[in-house]
């Protein structure tokens, strides 16, 4: 087991070093660069920049060096003092924008998945148990229609319905007498009041798919041969449903942390950008559009990470929890 | 064993679970560092003001005779600010009926009272456009973005010898930056000595404003200190537009020739102490670029509403603070700000402006919908007007028409696109005519523009802006395009199918639908056109590298006289705007019409900026345009929204709605 987990460990290494190489030379194939974007962007608000300003502007941010020396400059400090550049964008160092934003993020994320489990998983478990009841064929209309619908629809929708009947303003996280107030039981009030419509439109997509999931997984076990024989041994229907086949029906949940990792860094980007949530996502997309190169490179080699972590976490748990599963090649 | 497997099942959930709480308390631990960020703002002075803005607001009756913000007021009585008369210049800049917008924009202005919060919104990252405009302060204005009758505005005043030559300039004696240090002519020669005049800073010298006839290649003008207070610039050759030019015309500031050098000679190598630049070199993570450290550290005017430039000095009428809340920017009046009113009351009347970051443009417009947008300009759409009237009544806000200052949508056709026939067609006038005549521009007006805008009568000229399907098809038989394909479009002159490739970006709302119009207008004369929307950014790029073949854009600035002569280049033939720009190195050697228009445009900008002479050649700009339809604009005079709360007082009824925009220091919140 140990042997295995140094293994997987050693193969990240490689894996990280071209993810970060990746990551950062793939944001300077488009043509121009971030200093051009925001010479266009400063261009739409009315204001011409002279050429002379733009070449200053392109030695001043290092954009005149190769890129193999920009991309060494930055590993530098990454691995050296954790250091993941500057942002040109926002004009910050990409720490501090992150630092910023991450609570936000993962209250939201890590409170929408716990929701859509609590949501799915009992649901899944009823219908699992009940097929082709009428509770089974709601919960499988209203899961299709959970997993059919896109977040930023439903976003607009329920934004207007809010705005329409109550007058209420679902956007950003706070109402307009808090933006400026420093915090205050009030204020905080009034966020979580903000929070309450992201984290149900968030959740509800995964709440379908888990519903999905469960209800396939326990299915396929409630029909195996150990269900039968606990049975017939007097086994009581609730005890012998939790003791057994639940716990494998996890299984599959818990083997897709993987994605669920980065999933919770980044944030849902567009639900973030219809309802205007500071989180990860809208920051990643806005830098991307503007070649904001090293806050660009930095979130996804942060989110690549995360997700070779994420996978390394998934298999390790099944390893361990299923003594089905074999650490060699079937090969052996 | 498994008992244990499935309690470290059950370990994970709580795990997480605890994560779930750890992630809802994480707001809250923050709540102690929020609380002391606030309490180390930018300036000393402004520290208090958070506090006290709210009962100003709602006592306004009782500062009625007071000269200074009550919260102002108060931190002179605690001793923590100078009294007003040492933060005012001697003479300070008064505004008053027609001085910050004319007379017939704006006929009953009223001085107002101190108090209450400007909330806007912005949703491009660390830049809000309408509080960039609301702060900027250049060295010269004229009355609502004009440049006839120009007059001091940081400067106090200026002569002019007779030939254009030689500038005389005056500061305002006890003027003061916003830490209360006194801005001297020490500021200027550090800017053009130290900044302009130093090569690691600014590789190619003075910006093209400070050479002859705002040539970029012109002799640089030669500045002379008198005293602290008085300066003189000297060009080689007469340069009537350098006035206009420090006015706000492109947006500059007075962070062209002014800048506090008390703070930046800091980072500069010619003036900061060995030791202490290394030190900030480390800090910042570089060797010996210390032009870098400099630009870093540096504000120019575009750069104030950027959360960096927290705490550096200006001369704005509001100073950036740090927010209380991630994604928002709140900006506290400046105590040293020199502008009075007729009664002598120090400006800005309100006391605070906080723009919230939307992450998605249509989504500024629904904060206006729920009044929590008190002001806003650059994000509103003339097609979202019915919805804003909708809404007036119910989130108290007005919704004001004014005009817009650059003209919206032409048809640039790409002079200087790689290909032959493409090139040789389009550069045929007859070829730019047919396409001019064949758009019914009144369509355009009424489905677009709900009216509120008028045919191209300046630019295009009644001839050619005359929809005119038989003329446009008897010119496109001419220019050799008379045979058509099974589907009824032309093929070119060399018998290939012909199609212009349309690529638009997402820059103002009347882009798309402007594009998609215009498709299917020429589709009627048989000219296929292929609409295709990019990425602004994209579009950005691609009209620089010259691979845009068509495209629509707006095209000249109206607020500032300018001509649709030089700058129409730049998108309808990128080479010669190039030629152009390098001198001849690079691009491609235009033809002698188009030469033309930059010898315009020197002309225009050596004589003096309103006088006859200038307005003469204005004039033959537009005929110029007129004669040679370097683009096809499609209409002219748009009118803009601009979202204003009805209560807040000053607010003008004519003239452009960014001129509106920059005179935010004279507005008020009446009753």
């Amino acid at each position: 087991m140990l042997a295995y987990i140094a293994r997987r460990l050693l193969m990240l290494i490689p894996i990280l070093v071209l993810i970060s190489m990746v990551s950062f030379f793939v944001i300077q194939l488009p043509p121009g660069d971030w200093v051009s974007t925001y010479i266009m962007n400063l261009r739409t608000s009315g204001i011409n920049l002279s050429d002379q300003e733009a070449d200053r502007l392109t030695a001043m941010y290092g954009f005149d060096q190769p890129e193999y020396v920009q991309y060494l400059k930055w590993m530098q400090g990454i691995l050296t003092k954790g250091d993941f550049g500057y942002s040109f964008q926002w004009g910050k160092p990409v720490n501090d924008l992150l630092r910023e934003r991450l609570p936000l993020t993962l209250a939201v994320s890590i409170f929408a998945l716990f929701v859509s489990w609590l949501i799915a998983i009992p649901i899944g478990i009823y219908s699992a148990t009940h097929p082709y009841s009428l509770v089974d064929y709601i919960a499988t209309f209203l899961g299709f229609i959970g997993l059919a619908t896109p977040g930023f629809l439903l976003a607009y929708i329920l934004a207007w319905i809010f705005f329409r009947y109550f007058n209420f303003s679902t956007m950003g996280l706070f109402s307009t007498a808090f933006l400026d107030s420093p915090w205050s039981w009030a204020k905080f009030a009034d966020m979580l009041k903000h929070l309450i419509l992201p984290i149900i439109i968030i959740g509800l997509p995964g709440a379908g798919s888990t519903i999905r999931v469960m209800r396939a997984n326990l299915m396929d076990e409630l029909k195996k041969q150990y269900v039968i024989t606990a049975r017939a041994k007097g086994l009581s229907e609730l005890t012998l449903l939790f003791k057994y086949p639940v716990r494998l029906a996890f299984n599959p949940l818990f083997s897709t942390i993987g994605w669920l990792l980065p999933a919770i860094f980044s944030g849902e980007v567009l639900v973030s950008i219809v309802l205007s949530l500071p989180s990860i996502g809208p920051l990643l997309l806005r830098a991307t559009l503007a070649q904001d190169m090293y806050l660009t490179g930095s979130i996804v080699l942060i989110l690549s990470t995360l997700t070779v972590l994420g996978s390394l976490i998934s298999d390790i748990y099944l390893a361990w929890s299923d003594p089905r599963i074999r650490y060699e090649g079937t090969s052996k | 064993m498994r008992k244990v497997r499935f309690l470290s099942l059950l370990a994970v959930v709580v795990l997480l679970l605890a994560a779930c709480g750890g992630g809802e308390s994480a707001p809250a631990a923050e709540q102690p560092a929020a609380v002391e960020a606030t309490a180390a703002p930018a300036t000393g002075a402004v520290t208090e003001t958070t506090s006290t803005t709210d009962t100003a607001a709602a006592a306004p009756a009782a500062d009625a005779g007071a000269k200074e913000a009550p919260a102002l007021a108060e931190l002179v009585k605690a001793g923590k600010l100078p009294p007003l008369d040492e933060r005012l210049p001697k003479e300070p800049f008064v505004v008053g009926p027609g001085v910050l917008l004319s007379k017939e924009d704006l006929p009953n202005w009223t001085p107002g009272q101190y108090g209450g919060t400007i909330n806007t919104a912005h949703s491009v990252a660390d830049w809000a456009p309408d509080v960039f405009v609301m702060l900027n302060e250049p060295l010269l204005q004229a009355p609502g973005l004009s440049v006839q009758d120009i007059k001091g505005n940081v400067l106090k005043s200026f002569e002019v010898n007779a030939d254009n030559t030689e500038f005389t300039f005056h500061l305002r004696e006890g003027l003061k930056w916003s830490d209360g240090e006194p801005v001297t002519t020490a500021d200027v020669k550090f800017v053009y000595e130290n900044v302009y005049g130093n090569e690691k800073i600014s590789p190619t010298g003075p910006p093209a404003r400070f050479r002859n006839g705002f040539d970029p290649a012109g002799e640089p003008g030669k500045l002379a200190i008198t005293d602290d207070y008085n300066f003189k610039m000297t060009f080689t050759k007469p340069y009537g537009g350098f006035l206009r030019n420090l006015t706000i015309e492109g947006w500059n500031g007075y962070t062209e020739l002014i800048r506090p050098s008390h703070f930046l000679k800091q980072f500069h190598a010619d003036f900061a102490k060995a030791d202490e630049l290394k030190a900030l070199l480390a800090k910042a993570n570089l060797k010996d670029e210390w032009w870098q450290l400099y630009t870093q550290n540096d504000c120019q005017n575009w750069n104030d509403t950027a959360d960096r430039c927290i705490g550096f000095p200006t001369l704005n009428p509001w100073l950036s603070v740090k927010s209380q809340s991630t994604g928002v920017k709140t900006f506290e009046r400046n105590p040293y700000y020199w502008k009075v009113d007729t009664d002598g009351k120090q400006l800005p009347y309100v006391d605070k402006i906080v723009s919230v970051q939307v992450e998605d443009v249509e989504m500024v417009n629904q904060r206006v919908l729920t009044g929590d947008i008190d002001y806003l300009r650059e994000s509103t759409g003339l097609v979202k007007v019915p919805l804003y009237k909708e809404n007036e009544e119910k989130a108290g806000f007005n919704t004001v028409l004014l005009d817009m200052h650059v003209d919206a949508s032409a048809l640039f056709l790409n002079e200087t696109f790689k290909d032959e026939t493409w090139r040789k067609l389009v550069r045929d006038i007859r070829f730019r005519q047919a396409l001019s005549m064949a758009l019914n521009r009144q369509e355009f007006i009424d489905s677009i523009y709900y009216s509120f805008a008028a045919l191209p009568l300046t630019s295009v000229g009644d001839e050619n802006s005359k929809y005119d399907v038989a003329k446009a098809n008897a010119l496109l038989d001419e220019v050799g395009m008379k045979e058509k394909d099974a589907d009824g479009f032309r093929m070119g002159p060399d018998g290939k199918p012909f199609a212009i490739l349309l690529e638009h970006g997402a820059h103002a709302p009347d882009l798309q639908p402007s594009a998609e119009l215009v498709a299917a207008q020429l589709k009627e004369v048989g000219i296929k056109v292929n609409v295709k929307r990019i990425d602004s950014t994209l579009w950005g790029s691609r009209n620089t590298a010259n691979e845009l073949q068509a495209t629509v854009f707006w095209t000249h600035d109206q607020g500032w006289d300018s001509g649709y002569t030089g700058g129409i280049f730049d998108i309808t033939a990128p080479d010669w705007a190039l030629w152009h720009t390098s001198n001849g190195k690079k691009g491609e050697e235009p033809p002698a019409w188009a030469k033309q228009a930059w010898d315009l445009d020197v002309k225009r900008w050596s004589s003096v900026s309103g006088s006859d002479e200038y307005n003469k050649l204005k004039e033959e700009g537009y005929a110029w345009s007129r004669t040679n339809l370097p683009v096809i604009q499609i209409v002219e005079g748009v009118k803009y929204a601009m979202i204003a709360n009805k209560k807040l007082q000053n607010v003008p009824q004519a003239g452009f709605a960014i001129a509106a925009n920059f005179a935010g220091e004279q507005l008020w919140y009446g009753q």
